[in-house]
């Protein structure tokens, strides 16, 4: 079998894991624009900050394509598709294929604002782009981030750690408005201002200065200038779709997949940040462009490819970042004013004194989306649910104040899962109590009746 | 998600909730009295019974290592031993996606801190060893089948 990877990273690897678990003789071949080994694209705002340095970058060890007999084609662009013939273009010849996986992933959209040439003026998505915004840092340094979306946050907090001066431009009324909600955002521009950021919201950049091909300044709307050496544009990035125009394979917003991850031709697959999957719980195709999904994705699309069909449950939309060490996740449908979903309803924890805030979205007694802010607890869990789906409508009251309730559900889960099949213990335990009386259902109401606080 | 193989297991009758295990284990891999800072954990209710083990299940297809975007999670092929190592840089991307409550944020270190089943200590996990009461045990069990919880912060 001869497997070809068009694009090198989180999707790409996962891909390649996967294959090597199946087949081991077939051969594999990446093609990728970037020259790079594979390195870690969320990375690059931590490198910006001098948190980690170029030779821990990579997200796989320096002998990763060697060991899994990686045949490497870097700095080579594919151009085009050739389905009949089973073959890719690329600007270094034509590549034959049996299995075709795309994993080009996401390209920064840049809007067409004057100016947006000048030298120092950039998108910030590869380690090329990061490497020479760092190149620029120099003590007194200032910089703007158009765009507050989580490129342009991690950006903008990369470049606070490492002592410059950041002002963040955002068009619409509030930051992280994809992944948060009205409070959480006003929680983390306050996170933000308290640190020292700058953050103008419903504010537009009409025109980067320059002068001699560098970057000087930039003036807003209502004519305020504002003095900088550094420009990052975040306005969004869109699935890189290059590579399928003028093909036989259909596309959305990304590339249109089945959930053993094919696209309408049956040896090509797609997979990543490039590929509309099914949401779980939006209950519809959706791109979600994030790390462990890209990952996940891969792995299914690499076994897929090997032959080992297996069925992809769907994506969900999961981020997580810190802010001056309060941490941000966000899970699946957070925000439903905006999104206008309907029959939704909503618990929360807000302190605001303490930088925390909680919220759980359900719909019809499923969980569908969650935010935690400063407090991490039991995020893992709620992902877990929302994944899986799970009717929780009796504990929608409990999870976020009594979490013992919680406990006491996930374990019942637990108990009908293995119903029937009381669990034995070996001979030698014979000495205690049965595993499943533990477990009774009486004792547990009798636990439940006088309150405790859960520590 | 949970494999067959050697894993951490609680037995409930006997915990008395003392906390020795995590303690034990930040002692073993942090060089620190703090059982927050133990990479296992038994909840216990008022009555001082054992209630769960967030302890790191070591997954078959580990949601942790699809969420590590630095790729310092790393599942052994042999040992089956899901590791962290020092290039984490505490972006919490695993905290996030673990239905066991196995990975805790050390916030002192900046670093996501997770059970390796002692793998370089001679005589296996230390929180079994300093178990009083015996109710740790290292062993393979037949039904592995275990329900997902979660953790608090690891404030240390
Ligand atoms: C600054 C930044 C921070 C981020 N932080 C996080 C985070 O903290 N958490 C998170 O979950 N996600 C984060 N993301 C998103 C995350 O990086 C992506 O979801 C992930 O990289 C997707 O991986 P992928 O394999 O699908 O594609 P990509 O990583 O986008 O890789 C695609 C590759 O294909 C190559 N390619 C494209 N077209 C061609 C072609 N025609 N020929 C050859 N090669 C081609 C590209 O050059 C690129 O190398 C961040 C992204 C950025 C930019
Ligand atoms: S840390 Fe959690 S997700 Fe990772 S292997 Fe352990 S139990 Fe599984
Ligand atoms: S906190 Fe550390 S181990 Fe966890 S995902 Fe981030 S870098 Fe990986």
């Amino acid at each position: 079998m001869n497997y070809v990877i068009v694009g090198n990273s989180a999707a790409a690897v996962g891909a390649i894991e996967s294959i090597r678990k199946v087949d081991k003789e077939g051969s594999i071949t990446v093609v990728s624009n970037e020259k790079e080994h594979v390195y870690s694209r969320p990375l690059i705002a931590h490198y910006l900050a001098g948190e980690v340095s170029d030779d821990r970058m990579s997200y796989r060890p320096g002998d990763f394509y060697e060991k899994n007999g990686v045949v490497k084609r870097f700095g080579v662009t594919a151009t085009g598709i050739d389905t009949v013939a089973k073959q890719l273009n690329t600007d270094a010849g034509v590549i034959p294929y049996d299995k075709l996986l795309l994993t080009t992933g996401s390209k920064a959209t840049v809007p067409p604002i004057k100016g947006k040439d000048f030298e120092g003026v950039s998108a910030f998505q590869t380690f090329e782009q990061a490497k020479a915004v760092k190149s620029r840092i120099a003590p007194g340094v200032k910089a703007v981030v158009i765009g507050a979306g989580l490129i342009g946050m991690r950006a903008a907090y990369g470049l606070e750690e490492a002592g410059v001066k950041v002002t963040i431009v955002e068009l619409l009324p509030r930051i992280l408005s994809r992944v948060l909600d009205e409070k959480g955002s006003a929680m983390v521009q306050s996170i933000l201002e308290k640190g020292g950021m700058k953050v103008y919201t419903s504010r537009k950049v009409e025109e980067i200065t320059g002068e001699n091909g560098q970057v000087t300044g930039v003036i807003l709307d209502g004519g305020e200038k504002l003095e900088t050496t550094i420009v990052i544009i975040a306005t969004g990035v869109a699935p890189d779709l290059e590579i399928v125009k003028g093909t036989m394979i259909r596309t959305n917003q990304g590339i249109l997949v089945n959930s053993y991850f094919q696209t309408n031709d049956s040896d090509v697959f797609a997979a990543g940040d490039v590929a509309e999957t099914y949401d779980i719980p939006r209950d519809k195709p959706m791109v979600n462009a994030n790390w462990p999904n890209a990952h996940e994705q891969g792995r299914f699309a690499g076994l897929n490819m090997a032959g080992n069909m297996t069925a992809y449950p769907g994506s969900l939309g999961m981020n997580s970042v810190s802010f001056f060490g309060i941490p941000v996740v966000s899970l699946g449908l957070c925000d439903p004013e905006t999104e206008k979903a309907e029959g939704i309803e909503i618990k929360e924890k807000l302190v605001p004194e303490n930088d925390i805030y909680q919220k759980l979205v359900f719909k019809q007694n499923k969980l569908k989306g969650a935010i935690f802010i400063g407090d991490l607890a039991y995020c893992g869990a709620i992902k877990d649910l929302i994944k899986e789906q799970m009717l929780v409508g009796i504990i929608k009251d409990t999870i976020l104040e009594e979490k013992y309730q919680l406990y006491s559900f996930l374990r019942k889960k637990r108990i009908e899962k293995v119903e029937g099949k009381n669990i034995q213990w070996p001979e030698h335990y014979t000495s205690q109590q049965k595993f499943v009386k533990h477990f009774d259902e009486k004792s547990w109401t009798e636990r439940e009746k006088d309150k405790r606080a859960w520590k | 998600m949970i494999v067959k193989q050697k894993q951490v297991y609680c037995r409930p009758a006997l915990c008395i909730g003392c906390r020795i295990c995590a303690n034990a284990c930040a002692v073993a891999h942090g060089g620190t009295t703090n059982p927050r800072l133990g990479r296992i954990n038994v909840r216990v209710n008022a009555f001082q019974r054992y209630e769960f083990q967030e302890l790191c299940r070591h997954c078959e297809d580990a949601p942790c290592v699809d969420a590590c975007m630095v790729g310092c999670l790393e599942k052994n092929e042999e040992t089956g031993v899901v590791t962290n190592d020092d290039r984490c840089v505490g972006c919490w991307m695993c905290v996030m996606v673990c239905p066991f409550g196995g990975m805790k944020r050390d916030v002192l270190n900046n670093m996501a801190i997770k059970c390796d089943q002692c793998k370089d200590i001679e005589g296996g996990p230390v929180c079994v060893q300093a178990c009083p009461t015996g109710a740790l045990v290292f062993e393979e069990r037949e039904d592995s089948v275990e329900e997902p919880f979660f953790t608090g912060p690891t404030v240390a």
